[in-house]
């Protein structure tokens, strides 16, 4: 590549700071990964300061600086056509009267975008009127795009993917075969298939485990490596627990939309415990995918004989503790019914302690069909825990205090779980804040975990508190580390 | 090797080893066509990778570091796994059976590599953009072709 191919023509921006490539901008539509130009289609004041050689007439607008308002009106209305393309649905192109329609719309405001340019260069024909020619250029890129892109869409083989699946997604989607009952009971919403697909992997996926119902392997986009779980529309498997937590596990089991609606809880409470998940495409399935969770299970950190809690240092106590105390609000409030050993990570590393809930499938149950309607659930044989948290940190009891469920938590969780599902979470909300005032009373709302005592005579440290619980089911901190006590 | 039993016999009595039967499947021979075009691949996606980021414009361009971990994800553009075809043709030396599978993981991935868009795209841009040729699909097609030829007429 010589030097006279990167011509002036292929370049605009600010110099001194890089400037931005047309060629970089055909690379957009070949590869991952590139972002767009600052406000791609519109230059900043300073860019086109910079192609006019001058500074643009100053617009006194309320008091403030502007560029040349019908420019930017030129680069907003372009700008809004192609996030109209992006987040196109088969059902908001259905509601503008079918595909033809809705591209002749599009193509009639692109064909406006064009006569504002025109006119506009028209009256300047100097260096103003050339900047605006970057926007026109983009005019007729985003035109080509338009009839590929719906036809792709709404004439893909076979039968039509969800009419709320955005264009973009839609498109990942069938680029990589899925069918749309593939999509059977997944919130279209928390799809991320452009980000997650086999187009930009990093290798081919690695089988990570198999359990009774899943088998998890590792994928790598981005460098960052994730963990993938195939998404059943119908668990055959024969496990017992969705039944006793009165799911359909054979025709609705949803396990991908219970662990998002886990994440989002987490996420409400301000706790990191619970991993933010979404759904992606691996070797052309659907399925739920996550951040790898650091550390060990907690399992398998508990068999190391040569692992002694107290060797920790005071501060990484109390952060489990605490940790562990959250994801036990975090379960309580999610009806999780199987936070067994395996089931959660731990990382420790020096000071700093990372717990994170890693497998929230058997989450969310349906009191009315449930053979356990206490909270916390008790379902026999099953893992959860028995009892409302002996101890909870402070910045969640805020939370909990703050939180109005239906403004706050059932918006997030609505195109994820029933109204059922979610009629049985704002209970469980219910009851967990009325603990909220019990704990705060009795002071067990802990603000400091190095610090906290219990109450007289005994003045317990928190960690001798929750070990001193009557039974192992009391708490996760007494079942696991209890022994240390 | 294998088709040559001249210097089959020679290895045979000089090191004192016996290698397998020769020509059987034709997979010794698909094989090496096989990791040829891979060779021809690698070499025209790493023309295709200086050509870019030796680019002037490229370089200055503030999202150059993109492009650059962008460009490092083009192998993953083609169809998956490729490995499979390795590990079948490997198979195939000693077994017709594998032979067949096979012919017909290369009619799969023969498919795959044309329904491919990203990468016809890829091509696209790197003739019109950069003038730089980069045939991926035809290099792979041609050498899938050869490969599945070579074992049909040995099965």
């Amino acid at each position: 590549m010589s030097e006279t191919k990167s011509s002036p023509r292929r370049t605009t921006g600010t110099k001194g700071k890089g400037t931005y490539s047309d060629v970089v901008d055909g690379l957009q539509d070949v590869l991952n990964g590139i972002p767009d130009r600052p406000t791609k289609g519109l230059m900043t004041f300073e860019e086109l300061q910079a192609r006019m050689g001058s500074k643009p007439k100053k617009d006194r607008f309320f008091g403030k600086y502007k560029m040349s308002t019908r420019y930017k009106a030129i680069g907003e209305a372009l700008e809004a056509v192609k996030a109209e393309l992006r987040n196109a649905t088969l059902g908001s192109i259905a509601e503008e009267g079918g595909r033809d329609a809705f591209e002749q719309s599009l193509m009639q405001r692109l064909d406006d975008v064009v006569a504002a340019g025109k006119r506009y260069q028209k009256k300047h024909t100097g260096k103003k009127g050339a900047a605006v020619q970057s926007l026109l250029d983009d005019v007729e890129r985003v035109r080509k795009e338009i009839p590929p892109k719906l036809d792709l869409l709404t004439q893909g083989q076979g039968p039509k993917l969800p009419e709320d699946l955005p264009v973009d997604q839609a498109l990942a989607a069938q680029r990589a075969g899925i069918k749309p009952e593939q999509l059977k009971g997944i919130s279209v919403k928390h799809c991320n298939f452009t980000a997650f697909n086999d187009e930009v992997r990093e290798a081919d996926p690695k089988q990570l485990g198999k359990g009774a119902v899943n088998t998890v392997h590792l994928v790598k986009h981005g460098g960052v490596e994730r963990v993938f779980k195939k998404e059943q529309t119908s668990d055959k498997s024969g496990a017992w627990a969705p039944g006793m937590m009165g799911l359909d596990p054979q025709n609705d089991p949803r396990y991908g939309n219970r662990n998002v609606a886990g994440g989002a809880i987490g996420k409400l409470l301000g706790t990191s415990v619970m991993p933010q998940v979404s759904f992606g495409i691996s070797d052309g399935e659907v399925g739920l995918l996550m951040d790898k969770a650091p550390g060990k299970t907690a399992r398998s950190l508990l068999k190391d004989k040569d692992f002694d809690l107290h060797s920790l240092s005071p501060k990484a106590q109390a952060s489990l503790q605490r940790q562990l105390m959250d994801l036990e609000v975090c379960d309580i409030l999610t009806g999780q019914s199987d936070r067994h050993g395996d089931n959660y990570m731990i990382e420790i590393n020096g000071d700093e302690v990372k717990v994170t809930g890693i497998d929230n499938d058997f989450a969310f149950p349906n009191s009315a069909n449930a053979i356990s309607k206490e909270i916390p659930p008790k379902f026999l044989g099953m893992n959860s825990i028995g009892n409302l948290p002996a101890l909870m940190s402070k910045e969640i009891a805020d939370r909990i205090k703050a939180i109005d469920f239906d403004r706050d938590v059932a918006p997030s969780l609505a195109d994820l779980l029933t109204p059922a599902e979610i009629g049985d979470t704002s209970t469980r909300f219910q009851k967990l804040r009325e603990h909220v005032a019990a704990l705060e009373k009795s002071g067990c709302i802990v603000d400091d975990w190095q610090r906290w005592r219990g109450p007289p005579p005994e003045r317990l440290d928190a960690g001798t508190f929750l070990a001193g619980q009557k039974k192992s089911q009391d708490s996760l901190f007494k079942r696991e580390f209890g022994k240390f006590f | 090797m294998q088709n040559d039993p001249a210097r089959r016999a020679w290895v045979e009595r000089v090191l004192g080893v016996r290698l397998p039967a020769s020509g059987g499947t034709g997979a010794g021979t698909a094989r090496a066509r096989w990791q040829r075009a891979q060779t021809q691949l690698n070499a025209s996606l790493a023309a295709f990778r200086s050509a870019l980021l030796a680019d002037a414009a490229v370089k200055d361009d503030p999202r150059f570091a993109f492009v650059r971990a962008a460009v490092a994800e083009i192998p993953n553009m083609l169809p998956a796994p490729s490995r499979r075809i390795d590990a079948l043709l490997a198979a195939a030396e000693s077994s017709p059976a594998a032979a067949a599978d096979a012919i017909e993981a290369i009619g799969d991935y023969r498919s795959a590599l044309a329904t491919t868009r990203p990468l016809a795209r890829l091509e696209a841009f790197a003739a019109a953009d950069l003038k730089v040729p980069l045939t991926l699909r035809e290099t792979l097609g041609a050498a899938l072709d050869d490969i599945a030829a070579t074992l049909r007429s040995a099965v």
